[in-house]
């Protein structure tokens, strides 16, 4: 029912087992005087409806969301993930939203920022009684309120703690302690005295909770509010810009200088190109095993959500080393095949990408021969973006290999070509 | 061109006599004064006759009998049109007519043929004494264990070797046996041995073939050749093995062996074609590339550098763009 309506950070999911809470709880119970969070509920609940994603031929809701207004003429703004599939397959979908008597009324989308999942929608009603966006500076710890529509059970209003914005983001994402459920996507989180801080758009789970912060949302309702504005032709094209500006943004100065290389078995690899990158690593040495494996993954926790499985801005690079413990040359060069064969490319549907093409060559670069594998797959309404997986293995000797794989989704080709000619050089011997 | 009739037994199908028409006209007849005397009560003193009507062409005319003429088509025929092979009754007698031009098949070799059951075996190469191909056998089934450790790294690579040679060795047997069967049938000699023989050369020619192309497509893995290339000497060794099998199983000449070895390779050219065009390829978002690395030396690995690489890559992204492009219309 609501399964694109709450975003779960995966990369961060995944590596979950090692890592610890981001931060202990802060403790919000205190001296101040505090005003009711029924009081709160009673203010603000007007300015929130619930938006829902029909089906056309089917006529049923195929997702659902929340929105607030944010001016007096029926504006509203939500996440772009409530009301993707409208903007990608508009043919089969409108955005509906549902006021507090329970009617539906047809509502378009206007604007959105793909890469901050903002959506501004126009309703046709009239709201007399709006958030009005502005900047808030509250302090860690501080008390807050998430409203919205969880799991189409009805307006609901959660309390939480303002935890500050992430660390290691390419684009600024707050931290809110408190239970952001699939639905509430799209509401607003606010102070008590009804200053919006941010607009509900993921969660790992029990409480870690991540805001689009004010600063984003204020910037695109005036563009939708300055004098002069007419709403796009085509989202598409504007998604499109915006992704192609993004990845220049964070792809075009990836690698440059010098990179941060670290000892990794027999081979020198390139570890965290960039502060946004988190890495892990590990080790498998089995008893029954004739052979050691060292991995290292490192990825950037920021992905673009654009429809379903299809998801923009990922850069993940892997390493893995393998050595040797009794295996001969043939044995070892089936296992090292293997590895290499192994498909760690993002999965994708057929209406966002094309098949993958691929083309592979033994390639020499200060003397290291290695076998290189580029495969490329277009995305099919992004004109001049695409994934990209660049596979490398190192060979040329009997004992060790090392499998290195970068990654990158909604990538230009000009950032492709480049990274890739660079990421040669980034994998040796030592 | 003279024709020849035959006296055939009406249930078992033998010949009990065979007369060439030398003169026409050719008198049919219980008596004695006719040029083909009929021991059968059902057939007349002067029951028919073979004549040459107006276009040259030999006929067979009942001269006025009881039972008259009948073929398979026609009973009481009065006058039937004769061409080899032509089947004709008469009485209860069954007569076959036939050009003595018409093509033979070759003879079937002594040490082949039906008759090397009773007569003495003629000289075998060495290749084919029963010990020489059992020892090659067990060469092969070795050769395959070895192969078999050598294509995998587990610690219990020995056994999992093992399990396949034997694996291989069961399907050879099988298909050997299903050979043998044919050949007893075919030339009444089993010849088991030598179809596990040419089963297990097969299979080692296959694997050995295999293991050069992936070496081939380790080092020039942008030449394009290889992927043929494999392909036509799969065909190639399918053709032989049929043709080889054929040798031990029929009394076919060599080139009707290797038309049976090629037909059959074409027929799985043209299913695997029927095949790929009926198939609807279902979107994949899986990327399919050459992933074969080998132990070599980095010496003897040819390379490319860097910018050839990007090149390439260049062209790729004109191929993904076509793909775009053929899915938009």
């Amino acid at each position: 029912m609501t399964r694109r309506a709450t975003r779960v950070a995966l990369a961060l999911l995944v590596a979950a087992p090692a890592a610890t809470p981001l931060h202990a709880q802060a403790d919000s119970g205190g001296a101040l005087p505090r005003v009711a969070t029924a009081t709160v509920f009673a203010r603000y609940s007007d300015h929130i409806l619930k938006i829902q994603v029909m089906e056309t031929s089917s006529n049923a809701k195929a997702s659902i969301g929340t929105g607030f207004f944010v001016s007096g003429d029926g504006l509203m703004l939500t996440n772009y993930h409530v009301v993707a599939e409208r903007i990608q397959e508009p043919e089969n979908y409108r955005v509906e939203v549902v006021d507090r008597e329970g009617a539906a009324h047809v509502a378009e989308v206007v604007a959105v920022d793909v890469v901050h999942d903002l959506a501004v929608i126009r309703t046709g009603l009239a709201s007399p009684r709006h958030f009005t966006l502005g900047a808030v500076t509250p302090r860690q710890g501080d008390r807050l309120y998430s409203l919205g529509h969880p799991s189409d059970l009805g307006l609901s209003i959660v309390e939480g703690t303002y935890n500050g914005n992430l660390k290691h983001t390419l684009y600024p994402k707050i931290h809110f302690t408190g239970s952001i459920n699939p639905g509430m996507s799209g509401g607003p989180t606010i102070t008590e005295s009804g200053r919006v801080v941010g607009v509900n758009v993921s969660t790992m789970g029990e409480q870690r909770s991540f805001l689009v912060p004010e600063a984003q949302a204020t910037a695109l309702v005036g563009r939708v509010l300055a004098p002069g504005f007419t709403p796009s032709t085509d989202l598409l094209e504007d998604i499109t810009a915006q992704l192609t500006a993004y990845q220049q943004d964070y792809l075009g100065s990836l690698f440059e200088g010098d990179a941060t290389m670290v000892d990794m078995g027999a081979f020198r690899v390139v570890t965290e190109p960039a502060p946004v990158f988190r890495c892990w690593g590990g080790a498998e040495r089995g008893e029954e095993m004739l052979y050691e494996q060292l991995w290292q993954r490192c990825a950037t926790d920021d992905e673009v959500y654009i429809d379903g499985d299809q998801s923009s801005g990922v850069v993940r690079i892997v390493h893995e080393a393998l050595h040797s413990k009794g295996l001969n040359g043939p044995r070892f060069s089936v296992l090292y095949s293997q590895r290499f064969a192994d498909d760690n490319t993002p999965s994708g549907n057929e209406k966002h990408v094309t098949r993958w093409k691929c083309t592979t060559r033994n390639v020499a670069t200060a003397g290291t021969p290695m076998r290189a594998v580029l495969c490329l797959r277009a995305l099919r309404k992004m004109e001049g973006l695409y994934d990209a997986v660049l596979k490398v293995a190192l060979l040329g000797r009997p004992d060790d290999g090392l499998v290195s794989t970068l990654t990158l989704s909604g990538a230009s080709f000009a950032n492709i070509e480049r990274l890739t000619t660079r990421y040669l050089g980034l994998v040796a011997w030592r | 061109m003279a024709m020849i009739v035959e006296v055939v037994h009406p249930r078992t199908g033998e010949v009990r006599q065979r007369l060439r028409v030398d003169a026409l006209p050719f008198a049919i007849g219980r008596s004695l004064e006719n040029a083909l005397i009929l021991d059968d009560p059902h057939v007349d003193a002067r029951h028919a006759r073979l004549v040459e009507d107006e276009d040259g062409s030999l006929v067979i005319e009942d001269l006025g009998s009881v039972n008259k003429l009948a073929t398979s088509m026609h009973r009481d025929a009065e006058r039937i049109r004769l061409r080899s092979g032509a089947e004709v009754t008469v009485g209860r007698t069954l007569l076959r007519f036939r050009d003595e031009a018409e093509p033979l098949p070759p003879a079937l070799p002594l040490h082949r043929g039906l008759a090397a059951a009773h007569a003495s075996p003629g000289p075998q190469r060495w290749h084919e004494r029963t010990p020489v191909r059992l020892a090659l056998i067990a060469a092969t089934l070795v050769l395959l264990g070895v192969h078999a450790w050598f294509d995998n790294y587990a610690r219990a690579g020995a056994t999992d070797a093992l399990t396949l040679a034997l694996g291989v060795l069961l399907v050879a047997v099988v298909w050997a046996g299903t050979w043998a069967i044919a050949a007893r049938a075919a030339l009444g000699q089993f010849r088991f041995v030598a179809h596990l023989f040419i089963a297990m050369a097969a299979a080692t020619l296959a694997i050995l073939f295999g293991d050069v192309i992936a070496w081939g497509q380790f080092l020039m893995p942008d030449n394009g050749v290889l992927g043929t290339l494999s392909a036509v000497a799969n065909l190639a060794l399918l053709s032989a093995l049929v043709a080889w099998h054929l040798a031990n199983a029929s009394a076919l000449s060599r080139a009707g062996r290797w038309r049976a070895g090629l037909t059959v390779s074409g027929t799985v050219v043209v299913l695997i074609g029927l095949f790929a065009l009926v198939e609807d390829k279902p979107f994949s978002d899986v990327p399919e590339f050459s992933s074969v690395i080998r132990n070599a030396p980095a010496a003897i690995i040819p390379t490319k550098t860097v910018p050839e690489f990007t090149a390439a890559i260049v062209e790729l992204r004109a191929d993904v763009d076509e793909l775009r492009a053929a899915k938009d219309e």
